[in-house]
């Protein structure tokens, strides 16, 4: 489990996360809404070790991991950018992680076909970020972020950038990769369709200070995440739209 | 637009386009072109103070005797040694002293070097690496020597110690900028953040990422330098072995000499050096452009 304790994280004087608790039980989706600058970036990159807390504690399995450099944690950020190395090809792209355990060939070779697979790209194997389309790179990406299954994924909303169709088969295909390979992740984004469809629980994260719900419910119940809103506008589409008939 | 405006319009930036390309042409092309033909001209006999008529004399006579041969050959092993060198130097500047390169002090030093013309370095690297230069008289100094005559050969040297260290020299600011930018341009420093995360140390990022990226990008660039070392001509004039002069150096000896029959062999020397430059040119450029 991964047990996040009073984090506090300032930029000068500027307080980005207030006290930040989180529980989040292995094998779970945390979903977490939030706006743009509500410190959704700087919660995730303080987990995966690329920021320092000014305070509080971030435990793995009842262990404290503040001092353990981030490419010890095995707890990958998935930046909003694919952020794919462009001279390697989608292939040693997605093995990359894999190489760098020193995981022997044949290994390499199973998994990496294996994944190529899932992500429907093995006839783009040997092509090159570049000759690839933004939803194509999202993917390598991600296949890139779970072959070596990492203790826990944080994904900064990595499907943001893409046409609605793209993100909708990411949507899907993140799900279905997730409760195959057991996935315990924290999803942020600013969607909050996003956040229904992908969380196994939710959150809700607004100038620094995240608050977690007991239940999909409650989170929808809370007017400050939005949910109700959003359905309002879809119920009363009708009245939503003016039309031109008259 | 009605269609002929179009058309008139179509036609006259197409005029244009024209006219810049017979004007770069002139300016850019024409004056090596001519220079090249009138150095062929030449090392054929056409024209020149002695000429005969055609002849393959001067162009047998520099082949025959090796010297063009063994002159290219020391330049290729000088500057690939000097270029090899100042690329690991930069690499390493660019890859370890990010911060200093940003903001430091480095971020100045950097540019002096660059300013120091290429006579001025040599001269520098005389003065330092002679056997009565300032090394040589330190290391008596401290007793390292008994006697000047003992510090060993650095300058006029058959390996080119003094030409290769004043080229490194020269070379390390100006790579160490470019790598430096390229770093920055293809945003590696998040590629490097990406690498950690997936469980990657510095040195298996650098040896897997960023040199392959920054090489890769600088290639052209690293080959336009190797090819001003090649063709380098006040440096090894004066640091540079007398048994083994590099090709420039041959040709001036060529042209400077009382006997007016060693001229066409001095331009039979430049036009053969010219067509290797173009040579190496034409095929690294195609081979960058397969793997690009």
């Amino acid at each position: 489990m991964l047990t996040i304790q009073h984090i506090n994280k300032a930029f000068q004087s500027h307080t980005v996360l207030d006290r930040v608790s989180v529980e989040l039980p292995e094998g779970q989706v945390l979903a977490v809404l939030g706006r743009s600058g509500c410190g959704k970036t700087t919660l995730l990159k303080t987990i995966a070790g690329l920021l320092a807390p000014d305070a509080g504690s971030i435990k793995w399995a009842g262990e404290s991991i503040n001092e353990v450099p981030p490419r010890e944690r095995e707890m990958v950020y998935l930046f909003q950018e694919p952020l794919l190395f462009p001279h390697l090809s989608v292939f040693e792209n997605i093995a990359y992680g894999l190489h760098v355990r020193k995981t022997p060939e044949a290994e390499v070779q199973n998994k990496v076909q294996s994944m190529l697979r899932e992500l429907e790209l093995q006839e783009h194997a040997q092509k090159k970020p570049g000759q690839l389309s933004g939803g194509q790179r999202q993917r390598v990406a991600f296949g890139r972020a779970i072959i070596f299954l990492p203790r826990v994924l944080l994904l900064d909303e990595p499907f943001a950038s893409l046409d609605a169709q793209t993100r909708s088969a990411m949507q899907k295909l993140f799900l279905r990769l997730a409760r195959k390979y057991g996935i315990t992740a924290l999803f942020v984004t600013h969607d909050v369709k996003e956040a229904l469809l992908i969380g196994d629980c939710f959150a809700y994260m607004a100038a620094g200070q995240l608050t977690l719900y007991r239940s999909k419910a409650a989170f929808m119940d809370d007017p400050a995440t939005g949910v109700q809103e959003e359905l309002a506008f879809w119920n009363n589409i009708e009245h939503n739209i003016p039309t031109n008939d008259k | 637009m009605t269609i002929l405006e179009h058309r008139l319009s179509t036609r006259t930036k197409h005029g244009s386009g024209v006219y810049l390309r017979l004007l770069f042409l002139l300016l850019a092309a024409a004056p090596v072109a001519g220079g090249l033909l009138y150095g062929l001209a030449y090392s054929f006999g056409l024209t020149g103070a002695l000429s005969s008529g055609f002849t393959l004399q001067h162009w047998q006579q520099v082949l025959a005797s090796g010297v063009l041969l063994q002159s290219l050959a020391y330049s290729l092993y000088i500057a690939f040694a000097a270029i090899t060198l100042a690329t690991a130097s930069s690499l390493f500047l660019s890859l370890y002293f990010q911060k200093s390169l940003r903001t430091g002090l480095l971020s100045y030093l950097l540019y002096l070097p660059l300013t120091i013309p290429a006579v001025v370095m040599g001269f520098l690297v005389f003065q330092l690496f002679t056997k009565s230069g300032l090394v040589s008289r330190m290391s008596y100094g401290l007793s390292w020597i008994s006697e000047l005559q003992q510090f060993p050969d650095l300058v006029h040297d058959s390996i080119g110690f003094g030409i290769i260290l004043a080229h490194t020299l020269m070379a390390v600011p100006f790579l160490t900028l470019l790598f430096h930018a390229i770093y920055r341009e293809q945003n590696l420093g998040q590629l490097q953040q990406v690498s950690e995360n997936l469980g990657a140390g510095k040195v298996y990022f650098v040896r897997h990422i960023a040199v392959p990226m920054l090489l890769k990008t600088a290639a052209p660039n690293l080959l336009l330098y190797f090819i001003f070392i090649l063709g380098a001509y006040e440096v090894p004039l004066l640091i540079g072995s007398q048994q083994h002069p590099m090709v420039s150096v041959l040709a001036v000896q060529k042209f400077q000499r009382f006997n007016l029959l060693d001229i066409p062999q001095g331009y039979a020397i430049s036009v053969a050096f010219t067509l290797f430059v173009l040579l190496l040119l034409t095929i690294s450029f195609k081979k960058l452009q397969r793997h690009a």
